[in-house]
């Protein structure tokens, strides 16, 4: 047993390392550092998206038949945390980690050739259609029908909290397609373009003010019968099938480890308003050295579930396992960045974006301005992809056998 | 002994209550977003109510309210989400004008003729209350001060100086330079850059304004009181309504125990309130500050608490700007660190222990 890396491994993050140095610009950097809401906005994340694509590397965790990298699980986690350390924004995942995988693994080979280059170019953006207003964490109970037209399905619903929708020209959508059997059994997997009659966009607006989530409600919304993946009644399985990805596709602990880093880093600098740093001060010292115990210990739970995904075995609910610390470490981290800055951590900018030539001015030091917008955005790590309560009942009952 | 509300203690909760009414998400996004993200014609109905003068002191022309009057109706103000700086724009600078002599200020202040803006943090200094880099030369006075709450709708400024004094300058007086920034509960804030500003000085001891600064804690743990009591109401009524996998979410077992934790941890906040309120007139002015540093850490924590679960148990609707719940949580953010956040506050009350 050992952590060491080999040789290959050693020249493949070498290599990352370069291609970092030369060609994540400071533009993109500085957007996803001064972001506050849970995902980057597409004037950064998509030009760091084409970077990657044009380097072959943006599709990193799909297989090479569907044009993906084929690393292995170690490579994608090297590549992963040096992202992380050199602050590359995280890309949407809504393409590239959801529904690219789920059309690799279930879709027909002219759907894979009309949706996965669009998916890597960059060139559609997609939008996720699982929770519904009356089905939240109880998602087998969605009531968004659709109905066959001749080769078309007429689709009416609504869907909600739906991540950048008002960028989106495609909505993957979970859809009722049989009322009579068992509720599992009678839904689809849809995919549906947005530029139509049928499908409006209502913003939802987060408590620190941000348009990230939308309502999408779909009034007799038509797509293609070619345009379902899978078979009808085959949904719940795809579902299933993407929200593991969903909760276990990434790493998590590279980005909180930097996190970490750079609160040890503002917390040398930051008066304590007496006399020397707060990083002097024991009760930050020590929240902080307690935040750091916690993620290293996750990056090595991570790196445990990746072993076994290398030799082939499924990580299954071991990704909800992830995704419950993750959140939460992710939550304790911006509240502490928050009381690290004082009185300035308590501005709450309305304008966005903050970055960029119209970004208002900073009140104090740079990042105290993003600080409570974070940290109210940071509610919604242990809601998203399955509530903390969701991965805790999965774990007790396929885990634990409860 | 006796936990009775007098009436006129019952009279100023009502009041208030009906004065607030339900909460009214769109209003009140409306009200923030116009200029100084509040109205004086709003604060005159505050004034013309009484709740100013509740502060101010009977010699001064106020009613000189008892701690535990003022502290049933910060709970009040919490319990209702008022968007009004009752605190920080009201209580405060009338007792800190009270307790530099300034009598026709506090007149002012407490019919609603000037609002005052209190700049007391300076950058860099945290939490410290002591002005250090503020200073006087004559009736001048130049310095640096931060985190101005309700600066810009304020007439009058009221900036703390170095060698305790207190200084009054207007607000478009010579050499004022403000940045207007909003802060979390959607009210606005500013910096203050001063520059031989003309002023009114004042004799502020320590010990007076430490007495102030009691005060506002205290008041500050009873708003969030208040605060924490509507987010637990409304999450509890919310359990009730909320269907999935055909029950009520509140049927959960893993949620009813988290729900009694947080109601645990309200009760004991407002024992916590009413204690270190009742304990005012026996407390010599020196130990004031500290308890209420004890009270408003104890309840912070509290209601802290509660608004994140609050959120939690409210799910995706929990994440919007949309819920009293979420405008609710934001106020506790900034009155948790009012005065000094929870390590502060916990560091002031177990150092004099």
């Amino acid at each position: 047993m050992d952590l060491d890396l080999t040789k290959d491994e050693l020249e493949f993050r070498e290599e990352v390392r370069d291609f970092l140095r030369t060609s994540l610009p400071d533009y993109v950097r500085d957007g996803a550092r001064r972001t506050p809401g849970v995902f980057v906005e597409p004037d950064i994340g998509l030009v760091w998206h084409r970077i990657l694509n044009d380097k072959g590397w943006v599709a990193y965790h799909w297989s090479e038949d569907c044009g993906g990298t084929g690393w292995t699980p170690m490579q994608r986690y090297l590549f992963e945390k040096e992202c992380a350390i050199a602050g590359a924004p995280a890309l949407s995942v809504l393409g590239l980690r959801l529904v690219g995988p789920v059309i690799c693994a279930f879709g027909t080979q002219e759907q894979k050739d009309r949706f996965l280059p669009a998916i890597r170019a960059g060139t559609d953006y997609w939008c996720q259609g699982y929770s519904e207003p009356q089905s939240g964490s109880d998602l087998a109970s969605l009531r968004t029908r659709a109905r066959r037209d001749g080769d078309e399905y007429v689709v009416d619903g609504s869907k909600i909290w739906t991540t950048h929708a008002h960028h989106a020209n495609w909505i993957f959508c979970l859809v009722r397609t049989d009322g009579e059997v068992k509720k599992q059994a009678g839904i689809s997997f849809l995919l549906i373009p947005m530029d139509q009659p049928g499908v409006t966009v209502t913003p939802i607006i987060t408590m620190a003010g941000d348009h990230e989530v939308n309502q999408v409600f779909l009034d007799g919304a038509r797509t293609s019968v070619d345009n379902r993946i899978g078979e009808e009644g085959q949904g719940w399985t795809i579902a299933k099938f993407l929200l593991e990805n969903e909760r276990g596709g990434s790493f998590h602990a590279p980005r909180l480890i930097r996190a970490i880093d750079h609160l040890e880093q503002l917390a040398g600098i930051a008066p304590s308003g007496h006399n020397g740093s707060l990083g002097g001060d024991i009760r930050i010292a020590t929240r902080i050295a307690r935040l750091r115990l916690e993620a290293e210990a996750l990056e090595t739970t991570e790196l445990r579930i990746l072993a076994d995904m290398a030799k082939g075995r499924p990580a299954g609910p071991q990704t909800s396992l992830v995704k419950l610390l993750s959140s939460e470490i992710h939550q304790r981290i911006d509240g502490l960045a928050m009381d690290l800055h004082g009185y300035d951590g308590l501005q709450l900018p309305t304008g966005r974006p903050l970055y960029g030539n119209e970004a208002p001015p900073p009140i104090g030091d740079e990042d105290a301005q993003v600080a409570a917008a974070r940290y109210l955005n940071s509610r919604a790590w242990t809601v998203f992809g399955g509530s903390s309560e969701v991965q805790k009942n999965i774990i007790a009952k396929t885990v634990l056998r409860l | 002994m006796n936990f009775d509300l007098d009436e006129d203690q019952q009279l100023t909760r009502d009041t208030i209550g009906r004065f607030l009414g339900p909460v009214d998400i769109a209003a009140r996004h409306a009200m923030r977003q116009s200029g100084g993200g509040y109205a004086r014609a709003r604060w005159q109905e505050i004034a013309d109510l009484g709740l100013l003068a509740l502060a101010a002191p009977e010699a001064m022309g106020g009613i000189g309210g008892t701690m535990v009057d003022l502290a049933l109706a910060a709970e009040a103000l919490g319990k209702g989400v008022a968007i009004d700086p009752w605190l920080e724009n009201g209580v405060l600078p009338i007792r800190l004008a009270a307790a530099a002599g300034d009598h026709a200020l506090v007149a002012d202040l407490t019919i609603g003729a000037q609002f005052a803006a209190v700049a007391f943090a300076e950058p860099g200094r945290r939490y410290e209350t002591e002005a250090v880099g503020t200073k006087a030369e004559g009736d001048r006075i130049t310095g640096a001060k931060t985190f101005v709450l309700g600066a810009p709708l304020a007439d009058t400024l009221l900036v703390t100086v170095a060698g305790n004094k207190l200084a009054k300058a207007e607000r478009g007086a010579e050499g004022v330079v403000r940045q207007d920034y909003p802060v979390i509960d959607g009210s606005n804030a500013a910096t203050i850059d001063l520059h031989r500003t003309p002023a009114d000085l004042f004799d502020l001891p320590a010990a007076k304004f430490r007495r102030v600064i009691g005060d506002v804690r205290m008041l500050a743990a009873a708003e969030m009181v208040g605060l924490a009591q509507t987010m637990f109401d409304d999450t509890l009524a919310y359990v009730g309504e909320r269907q999935q996998f055909g029950a009520a979410i509140g049927s959960f077992q893993a949620l009813q125990h988290r729900l009694v934790e947080c109601y645990a941890a309200l009760e004991q906040a407002r024992s916590m309130m009413l204690r270190t309120a009742m304990l005012d007139p026996t407390t010599d002015d020196a130990n004031w500050p500290r308890i209420a540093a004890g009270a408003k850490a104890f309840v912070g924590e509290a209601a802290t608490r509660i608004g994140l679960e609050a959120v939690q148990m409210h799910g995706g609707m929990g994440q919007t700007d949309e819920l009293a719940i979420g405008h609710a949580l934001k106020r506790v953010m900034l009155l948790d660190k009012l005065f000094g956040d929870r390590d502060h506050c916990l560091r002031s009350y177990a150092r004099a222990a």
